[in-house]
């Protein structure tokens, strides 16, 4: 045999090699951010680690955003996952395998617009330029509930939205490239803090009603191969919203090394009005209920088999 | 069968018959590896519904309206070079830097000097093309035959005459590698740059079409852009540079 058939016989068994041999381990996909604070403390902790008996090792992936955490699900990489809930659910009507947990936190998001110039979306100019992170994200979906009850059209402002992630929608809000930024925390208490913005329209405005805005997800397959862990997760998260209440200030110390953050800065942050860590789940009704009618979901039409029992 | 062997057309056979085959294996989640067919189907779907054709003319406008302008200053530094030695010097260091940088990574400092805009994937892509462009036009003007230039001096060409006439048709083939190596960077430079921020609305660009069927984890449709991407590279190789290959080899004598 001619050395060069050797070649895919080896690349094949390295890909063969790199699919298995995950043996006792979970992984979970972490993102950074205010919203994500209990699952910091929770792997700082090693909450996780006691939950699941200390026969498992957990391995932390840092991802960047929740389109590399999907993709990770689907390479069987990902075990569990922290993510907003439409793009939860976009992902879950388009076949993938996975279950929402339980919540993570509340969080106030809001569309942040140079201050006195509207005072509502139907003042918003035809030419008008909103940036939000992308299509799909929970601001977008927000911005949609909106612009639907405003404007009767859900669509109507989407020709005028402009793709960004928070720091570079931070940046061009304030250099005047856009009018407008649907943001999280903590650019949206960074843009409420300058004295030129204001909040035209806050999340819960949008929604009608308080909503969870990031929740934990388990792969079925993680869910079926090792029964105990979503209970270990989620009993790993509640611990770690009660550290947060029990011990301030250690884990205001944990957070800040973690965010790179000042601990005072850190703390004004974390104890503005609507920052909740809370395991419930608020506002999948509502989300799936629009994303439906919306065309934004084909095949969930109800929380049936969505949720982990 | 050696023959075959030798024909595009029997390779991409057998790639769309691998891929099938893999897909009605199982062995993969959809997702992962959608049927061929799904993906020739949503892009069917999209071309009828005009989102396809919509953001290929928008990827393809963007290229145009930045290539022109990227050949007009490589043409005039060639020519200012050719002129003044300081000026040389300048355009080489300025290559020599700015080449092999990535024009993504140029992305965030436009954002913040010039504001947001399609402007900033124009400025994109004049990055990626213009400096092949210069650097392949000035090997071809160094390597001119020197026999090509007596020519012209004993016959008392000007200077403007001398680059037009002798040197730049020297430099022909360079031009022409320049342009095909900043043809690709340009394509991957105005797919990147429109992966990166774009209207969320339709005409966003190939590059906003692939990266909006990601996050709405269509995959037939993010293999459809994909796939369409290659396509286009294929036809813009057959039917632009390989047909101006053939005229620059015809009048080198290298093919009758």
């Amino acid at each position: 045999m001619k050395k060069t058939a050797l070649l895919p016989l080896f690349l094949l068994l390295l890909f063969l090699t790199s699919c298995s041999g995950r043996g006792n381990r979970v992984s979970i996909a972490q993102q950074y951010g205010l919203a994500y604070a209990p699952v910091q403390i929770m792997k700082e902790k090693g909450f996780l680690e006691e939950e699941l008996g200390g026969n498992t090792t957990v391995q932390w992936l840092k991802l960047a955003n929740t389109a590399a955490i999907r993709e990770g699900v689907l390479a069987g990489d990902v075990d569990a996952g922290f993510l907003g809930i439409p793009p939860f659910l976009i992902a879950l009507d388009q076949g993938m395998p996975w279950k929402l947990l339980c919540g993570v936190s509340r969080s106030p998001l809001g569309l942040v617009v140079p201050a006195g110039q509207w005072s509502s979306l139907n003042d918003l100019p035809d030419d008008v330029r909103l940036a939000l992170p992308q299509p799909g994200s929970i601001q977008h979906i927000l911005l949609t509930m909106a612009v639907k009850r405003e404007r009767g059209q859900a669509g109507a402002l989407d020709r005028n939205l402009v793709s960004l992630k928070h720091p570079d929608g931070l940046n061009a809000l304030t250099s005047g490239s856009v009018d407008g930024h649907f943001t999280s925390p903590p650019y949206l208490f960074m843009e409420e803090d300058l004295d030129d913005f204001e909040v035209l329209l806050s999340g819960e405005e949008a929604m009608g009603s308080p909503f969870t805005f990031i929740a934990a997800m388990v792969t079925d397959k993680a869910a079926s191969e090792k029964k105990d862990f979503p209970g270990a997760l989620k009993k790993a998260l509640e611990r770690s919203m009660q550290f947060m209440r029990d011990n301030p200030e250690d884990s205001l110390r944990i957070l800040a090394a973690a965010y790179n953050l000042e601990e005072a800065v850190l703390q004004d942050y974390m104890n503005r009005p609507g920052m909740v860590y809370d395991t419930e789940i608020l506002g999948l009704d509502q989300f799936i209920s629009f994303m439906n009618t919306e065309g934004y979901l084909e095949q969930i039409t109800s929380t049936e088999g969505i949720l982990l029992p | 069968m050696k023959r075959l062997a030798g024909s595009s057309l029997f390779w991409i056979v057998l790639l769309a018959l691998s891929w099938e085959g893999i897909y009605r294996s199982g062995l993969f989640h959809p997702l992962v590896f959608p049927s061929l067919v799904d993906i020739i189907m949503t892009a069917g779907t999209d071309f009828k519904s005009g989102e396809l054709p919509l953001n290929i003319l928008s990827s393809m406008v963007l290229i145009f309206i930045s290539f022109i302008p990227s050949i007009i200053l490589a043409f005039l530094m060639t020519l200012l070079s050719g002129l003044s030695g300081t000026l040389k010097a300048l355009f080489n260091t300025l290559a020599n830097v700015a080449h092999p940088l990535p024009g993504i990574a140029l992305l965030p400092v436009l954002i913040l000097w010039t504001g947001l805009g399609q402007h900033i994937i124009v400025l994109v892509v004049i990055h990626s093309v213009l400096w092949p462009l210069l650097v392949n036009l000035e090997s071809g003007i160094e390597e001119t035959p020197e026999i090509w230039l007596n020519l012209g001096r004993n016959n008392g060409l000007t200077s403007r005459e001398m680059f037009f006439q002798i040197l730049l048709p020297g430099a022909y083939p360079y031009l022409l590698a320049g342009l095909k190596i900043g043809w690709a960077r340009a394509w991957r430079a105005v797919i990147s740059a429109e992966m990166i921020f774009g209207t969320i609305s339709g005409g966003g660009g190939l590059g906003w079409y692939i990266f909006n069927k990601r996050i709405f984890m269509d995959s037939p449709g993010m293999f459809a852009g994909i796939l369409i991407l290659m396509v286009l590279g294929v036809l813009v190789d057959r039917y632009v540079f390989t047909p101006l290959e053939q005229g620059v080899d015809r009048r080198r004598g290298k093919t009758l």
